[in-house]
């Protein structure tokens, strides 16, 4: 009998899968630029930086922004394993761990500070990809604020806040939010807040307000990947609040060119390009070519879930107006199923 | 086009070899909408989208020329989901214009072939449309116009198949004999004759089809039959080579159809045994069913009953339970059981010969009734035939059968049609089968495993001791099987284990435990893995019952293998040791997965160890003698014929672990073993996973580095080393990451040895060693990933000979050769490697960084002040550039000394480009997060100014100098009285003590 294909899956479970047991004899940091963790006493913490202490008596000063993870001494595997998982974006699987910890096993108030963080921060996470309720993870969140407000996770705290806060129609507490996130002594926290600021005067309507922001973000000389795909995307933004000034035709252009020479595997920057030419092209009653740039999105970028909400919602509403109202009504019944907490299904 | 027809055309494509016309696939979204768009059948949107570009002057340009074609494929797609004859009309009618525009405006286009292939199916699909619409219609008028119509289609299609072989023939002509000079030319020349006589094959097919639109026996049905026999003629004259064989048996076939409706029977016949006496498998045993069935029509057609009951018989014969289910051997059966029903009208009732034909006949239209699908209608008509009722389909009702044997046969009977019908789907979806039909037949294979269970359970209710006790065997063990694949896994165990209990070593009870073992498999993947723990007693009490009753089997083994596997996913070493001695035999692979677990996890610790220079306890060495006495059971009880990937990362961690306790001869021994060694098994026909054969050639390098590095160990050899580079890009592809982890790791192991060797000596030859590999790495790669981490590499070696002063020289060496893997990183453009996502300045830097360690200062300075230039305020490239200066000056040269703390390179405004660690520690002055980098500049800021204190020869320039250091150092103090780390403190304060002494002298 051949072995079934589970059974053989199973079989074949590779010592990568089985966890290390190794004892959390000491404080760990894990950079963000990877490589090893530096391990030793952690002696000071705040929300700017993280020293920590080698058994030597060597000190290594991480600022916050070059941190990945931390795991305290004597924290319970199921709470680090979650961290793990969270920093790779395997929600489901941080949820269940998460979900083991139990209480009393927080010893310090260091593991209670990073506990209530990641608890309010999977909660988040999982509500801006319309699997759970903003309302709720804004409320965990800031309750975990006010208890520890100069943790290291203060700013990815804050930044979590304003995206919850804009998932919610709250772009004016948002701005609060990002402006405390911005306020970070790293200059990529001050690229990425002043974007996320201009967006949230964007979606307020103050387009020239959001353009000087974009425009702040843009000039910023930069070469790392991640800052330079934020200006990308700052770019498509300032576009965004041209066409809101009337020159649609003239942003059309624009993005089409974006889109010519961009990286189309880049799913973040095209959903967004793609969900851009759709919001013109809609406002300007070309109905076929909004649903076809919204069904870019659809069809091409769909594990971006904010954009693909934001596609499947603007579907709903356009497939009808070009004469196929079976797909609308598929496009709303897959919002609803693939988000059902988003905020467009709320809209 | 119907199943029959496309039938011809796939077969003949079959034939040739060639297969489905693949869309060119690309990376733009256009190309990928455009596949997704057909993937989701929005054909209309895709038409659409291709109108708009088209308009907006939007097409790729590698699109434009084929986006005729583009639209056609989803036009032709559009087909299948457009219900209204008009709309499907003018389609059609889009399509023909389309493609006939192609094919006049690119007559040199690559894809002419697909498109003219293309444009044929069309015309005869619409001739074939026509023809099916004349069936239908009973006005005469229309008929006939129905059927011009068709007969004009296939017309058209002649004329293009011959165009087709016009333009082919000069071709061929040019390629003839020795005319095709090189290989490109001999494969072109053997495509364009696949095409030729596809073509042809089509073109003489065609004219068959074209009688269809014809009175049957009419004079222009006739002479189109006859013009398709001499086309057939001519092709099976010419097809006389080897390689055409099976292009010419499938002419006789075909030709053989066209001459049995001429009524020429004997040139039939002739025809049809040619075929008939073939017996070849493959396509061939379907020609020989056809045409065996086509002589039974002859043969029943003249009363030839002996030949024809002998042919029938003796096919029948041959059929496999597997085969009756394919379309042509259905049509075989059905035409074997007329045959018999027509001799049996020519005998006498009261003949035992007329009630045995009779029989035969039944027996083998109730075994059509078996199968579902279309031909149960004609099947029951020929049962009525023969003077039987219509069998009516087994009814939905469960039975009530009165004792064992009567359950068991209804239980039975049940099982072999719920066989056939799981044979049958997978034939009828290939003919394209409506997916209702399909989902029909599911259902009833549903109701008779349910209906199946209750008779089976039904019939060990009604055992009793006078009935066989194999027969209860049965039941139970056919139960069992029922349960698993109804994803009933619960019962299946229950009943598996009662099985394994009274049939204890029997074959039935092997099977039952290996059920039982999925059952339970699938009940664990499917639970959560707190759940997984709870099914564990479960699974072990299985286990144990397997190796107690089927200890031949490897049942046993895999039982206790999944538990060991499951006992360390949670954490459970000491349960999964004790499940591991359930079976001593058995189990190698868990033996050797739980090896690598325990030196994965002693490597772990032992990586701690080494950060914190603390040495490995003894409890860290137990656990890796531990590992390494499972390692070494598993790969001596490791079959050599049966290799699993499991065994294979077991033997490589067996190899890494001897080579990181310095057992050279031990790794070797698990690399090189003749039968069973990693590098033997990796030419074997296993097929292995790649990151186990990338890691085993990554050993060997190490193994290979670590010899040439020991006391007349062997030299490294450079073809050897180019040779298992290349294996190793090979198998990591395109995978980049992939292929950079193995070369870091390997330079990782080699610098670990390094730091631990004993003597400066030992790590000076490993050094070399590893050198050489690089050097290797680096002539023959150019590689991003590799030159990277081979030149990352070579500088952490180089910064661990440093530590030895002896060394210094090898030190600057190792530097030397990762300046050259930099230099060549260097040598590609900044789109280049932007375009493999790197950063072209942190190459630079490492580029710089490594010329510097060589002692090229000055070409380092040079790629800073690049560097700088680009990022003027990038606070580490300032660091990198000062620091280079410094090293440059030797400690001696005062102009250089002097450019390191104060700066150099005026720029704009007269500020300097490089700033030097003065303008360093005010930039970095209060700057939390630049604290490390504010106390380096200061102290050397201070080491600057005391050597050119030192290099001064005038005193009162030199006692300046000097005091210039002690106010840095003290400003520094008073502002900062910690002075950063204990390891700047200390650095600070020493240089204080020597400036003091300085100033003393």
């Amino acid at each position: 009998m051949a072995m079934p294909i589970y059974l053989s899956r199973l079989l074949c479970l590779s010592v990568a899968l089985i966890p290390a047991r190794v004892s959390n004899a000491q404080d760990r940091v894990f950079p963000t630029k990877g490589g090893p963790a530096a391990s030793g006493k952690i002696i000071e913490r705040t929300k700017d930086k993280v020293v920590i202490e080698s058994t030597k008596g060597t000190q290594q000063n991480f600022a916050t922004n070059e941190v990945a993870r931390i795991v305290f001494e004597g924290e319970p595997t199921t709470l680090s394993r979650a961290k793990d998982y969270i920093v790779q974006g395997q929600y489901e699987q941080a949820s269940d761990e998460l979900g083991r910890v139990v209480d009393n096993a927080l010893k310090s108030k260091d593991m209670q500070d990073d506990y209530g963080f990641y608890r309010a921060y999977l909660a988040g996470s999982q509500a801006l990809r319309g699997q759970g309720d903003p309302a709720a993870a804004t409320k965990s969140m800031i309750d975990w604020a006010k208890n520890y407000s100069n943790s290291h996770n203060f700013y990815a705290a804050s930044e979590m806040l304003g995206n919850l806060a804009i998932a919610q129609g709250q772009p004016d507490q948002a701005i609060r939010f990002y402006s405390a996130f911005a306020a970070a002594p790293f200059s990529e926290y001050k690229l990425k807040g002043n974007f996320l600021h201009g967006r949230s005067l964007l979606l307020l309507g103050k387009t020239e307000e959001a353009k000087a922001k974009f425009s702040s973000v843009v000039q910023v000389k930069v070469s790392d990947t991640e800052s330079l795909k934020l200006q990308k995307l700052a770019t498509v933004a300032s576009v965004k609040c041209d066409a809101a000034d009337g020159k649609a035709d003239q942003a059309v252009k624009t993005l089409e060119s974006m889109v010519d020479e961009g990286d189309s595997t880049d799913s973040e920057l095209f959903s967004e390009l793609y969900n851009t030419l759709g919001a013109i092209y809609q406002s300007q009653n070309n109905h076929y070519e909004a649903v076809l740039s919204y069904l870019k999105t659809d069809l091409l970028y769909s594990t971006q879930p904010e954009a693909h909400a934001e596609a499947l919602y603007n579907l709903s509403k356009l497939w009808g107006k070009v004469g196929e109202p079976l797909q609308a009504t598929d496009a709303k019944a897959r919002l609803s199923k693939l988000y059902p907490t988003s905020p467009w299904i709320k809209k | 086009m119907s199943r029959a027809q496309f039938k011809v055309l796939l077969v003949v494509w079959m034939l040739l070899g060639a297969g489905p016309l693949c869309e060119v696939r690309g990376d733009e979204p256009v190309k990928r909408f455009l596949e997704r768009i057909r993937q989701e059948r929005l054909y209309e949107v895709g038409l659409k989208y291709l109108e708009i570009l088209e308009q907006k002057n939007r097409l790729p340009e590698g699109m434009k020329e084929d986006l005729p074609l583009e639209k056609v494929a989803l036009l032709k797609a559009s087909l299948a989901t457009s219900q209204k004859p008009q709309l499907r009309e003018e389609r059609l009618d889009l399509i023909e214009k389309t493609l006939q525009g192609f094919l006049d405006a690119y007559p040199d286009h690559a894809r002419r072939s697909e498109a003219q292939t293309s444009f044929g199916d069309l015309l005869r699909e619409r001739a074939f449309s026509a023809l099916e619409e004349s069936k239908k219609v009973t006005d005469n008028e229309k008929v006939t116009k129905l059927r011009e119509s068709a007969r004009a289609y296939l017309e058209s299609s002649v004329q293009l198949y011959t165009k087709i072989v016009e333009e082919l023939r000069p071709k061929l002509e040019q390629l003839a004999g020795d005319r095709a000079k090189s290989q490109q030319q001999i494969e072109l020349r053997d495509a364009l004759r696949d095409d030729y006589r596809t073509a042809e094959i089509i073109h003489a097919k065609t004219l068959e089809d074209i009688s269809q639109t014809y009175e049957t026996n009419s004079s222009s049905w006739k002479q189109s039959l006859e013009a398709a026999e001499k086309k057939f003629n001519e092709i099976i004259d010419k097809t006389t080579g080897a390689k055409e064989a099976g292009r010419r048996i499938l002419c006789f076939l075909y030709r053989a159809g066209i001459q049995a409706k001429l009524g020429k029977s004997k040139e039939a016949r002739e025809s049809f045994t040619r075929v008939a006496d073939i017996n070849e498998g493959g396509i061939f045993r379907e020609w020989k069913t056809e045409a065996v069935t086509g002589l039974l029509q002859l043969d029943r057609e003249e009363g030839k009953w002996e030949p024809a009951i002998q042919r029938g018989t003796d096919l029948l014969k041959m059929m496999t339970s597997k085969e009756r289910a394919a379309q042509h051997w259905i049509d075989f059966q059905l035409a074997f059981a007329e045959t018999r029903i027509a001799y049996g009208a020519t005998l006498n009732k009261s003949e035992a010969a007329f009630k045995n034909n009779r029989r035969e006949a039944r027996e083998i239209l109730l075994d059509l009734l078996k199968l579902n699908g279309p031909h149960v209608e004609k099947t029951n008509q020929l049962l009525v035939d023969l003077g039987y009722d219509a069998v009516a389909k087994e009814e939905e009702k469960l039975p009530e059968p009165k004792s064992f044997d009567e359950a068991m046969a209804q239980a039975k009977s049940r099982l072999e049609r719920i066989q056939n019908s799981q044979r049958t789907i997978p034939i009828l979806r290939q003919q394209g089968t409506s997916d209702e039909e399909v989902a029909k037949m599911e259902a009833e294979i549903d109701r008779d495993k349910s209906q199946a269970i209750q008779l089976f359970l039904t019939a060990i209710r009604l055992y009793r001791n006078s009935d066989p006790r194999e027969g209860l065997l049965d039941a139970q063990f056919y139960l069992c099987d029922l349960y698993r694949t109804s994803k009933q896994y619960w019962q299946c165990v229950a009943v598996a284990q009662a099985v394994m209990r009274a049939n204890k070593g029997g074959e039935k009870s092997g099977r039952c435990g290996r059920f039982a073992l999925e059952a339970l498999s699938n009940l664990i993947s499917k639970s959560a893995p707190e759940e997984q723990i709870s099914l564990l007693p479960s699974l072990e009490r299985l286990a144990r019952d397997l190796i107690a009753t089927s200890p031949d089997s490897d049942a046993g083994g895999k039982a206790v293998e999944l538990l060991v596997k499951l006992a360390l996913i949670h954490g459970k070493y000491e349960e999964a040791e004790r499940y591991l001695a359930l079976s001593e035999n058995q189990s190698s692979s868990g033996k050797s997965l739980f090896g690598q677990v325990l030196w994965r996890d002693y490597q772990v610790r032992s990586i701690e160890n080494r950060k914190n220079n603390r040495q490995d306890t003894a409890e860290d060495l137990a656990l890796r003698q531990k590992a390494e006495q499972y390692l070494q059971t598993a790969w001596d009880s490791m079959p050599a014929d049966k290799v699993e990937s499991i065994f294979v990362s077991g033997a490589n961690a067996l190899t890494n672990l001897y080579l990181n306790s310095n057992r050279l001869d031990d790794a070797l021994r698990i690399l090189n073993d003749p039968n069973k060694g990693t590098l033997q098994l990796l030419g074997g026909d296993a097929k292995l996973d790649a990151k186990d054969q990338l890691e085993t050639h990554r050993l060997q390098l190490q193994a290979m580095v670590q010899d040439a590095g020991r006391p007349g160990g062997s030299p490294l050899q450079a073809k050897q080393i180019t040779d298992i580079c290349d294996r190793i890009k090979e198998l990591a592809g395109g995978d980049e990451p992939s292929l950079t982890r193995t070369f870091q790791s390997l330079t990782a192991s080699i610098a670990a040895k390094i730091d631990t060797a004993g003597t400066p000596e030992e790590q000076n030859r490993l050094g070399e060693a590893m050198g050489l590999l690089v050097q290797q790495l680096v002539a023959s790669t150019s590689d991003l990933g590799v030159l990277d981490s081979a030149g990352k590499a070579m500088v952490r070696l180089a910064t661990s000979l440093s530590k030895f002063s002896s060394l210094a020289d090898q030190a600057k060496a190792m530097m030397g050769i990762a300046d050259s893997a930099y230099t060549k990183i260097g040598s590609k453009s900044d789109e280049e490697i932007l375009a493999a996502d790197r950063n072209p300045d942190e190459f630079a830097r490492s580029l710089a960084l490594a010329r510097s360690g060589a002692g090229k200062y000055e070409d380092a300075h040079r790629v800073f002040v690049k560097l700088i230039t680009k990022h003027p305020r990038n606070v580490t490239y300032q660091v990198d550039a000062a620091k280079n200066l410094q090293d440059w000056s030797g400690g001696r040269s005062i102009e250089l000394l002097e450019k390191a703390w104060r700066g150099t390179e005026p720029g704009n405004e007269n500020q300097n480009l490089v700033w030097g660690w003065n303008k360093i520690s005010q930039a970095t002055a209060n700057r939390d997060d630049r604290k490390e980098i504010f106390f380096e500049s200061r102290y050397n800021l201070a080491v600057c100014q005391r050597s050119i204190g030192m290099a001064q020869n005038e005193p009162a320039s030199k006692k300046k100098s000097l005091n210039d250091a002690m106010k840095v150092i003290r400003a520094t103090k008073v502002l900062n009285p910690t002075l950063g780390t204990p390891e700047f403190k200390a650095k600070f304060e020493k240089l204080e003590a020597d400036l003091q002494n300085d100033l003393r002298q």
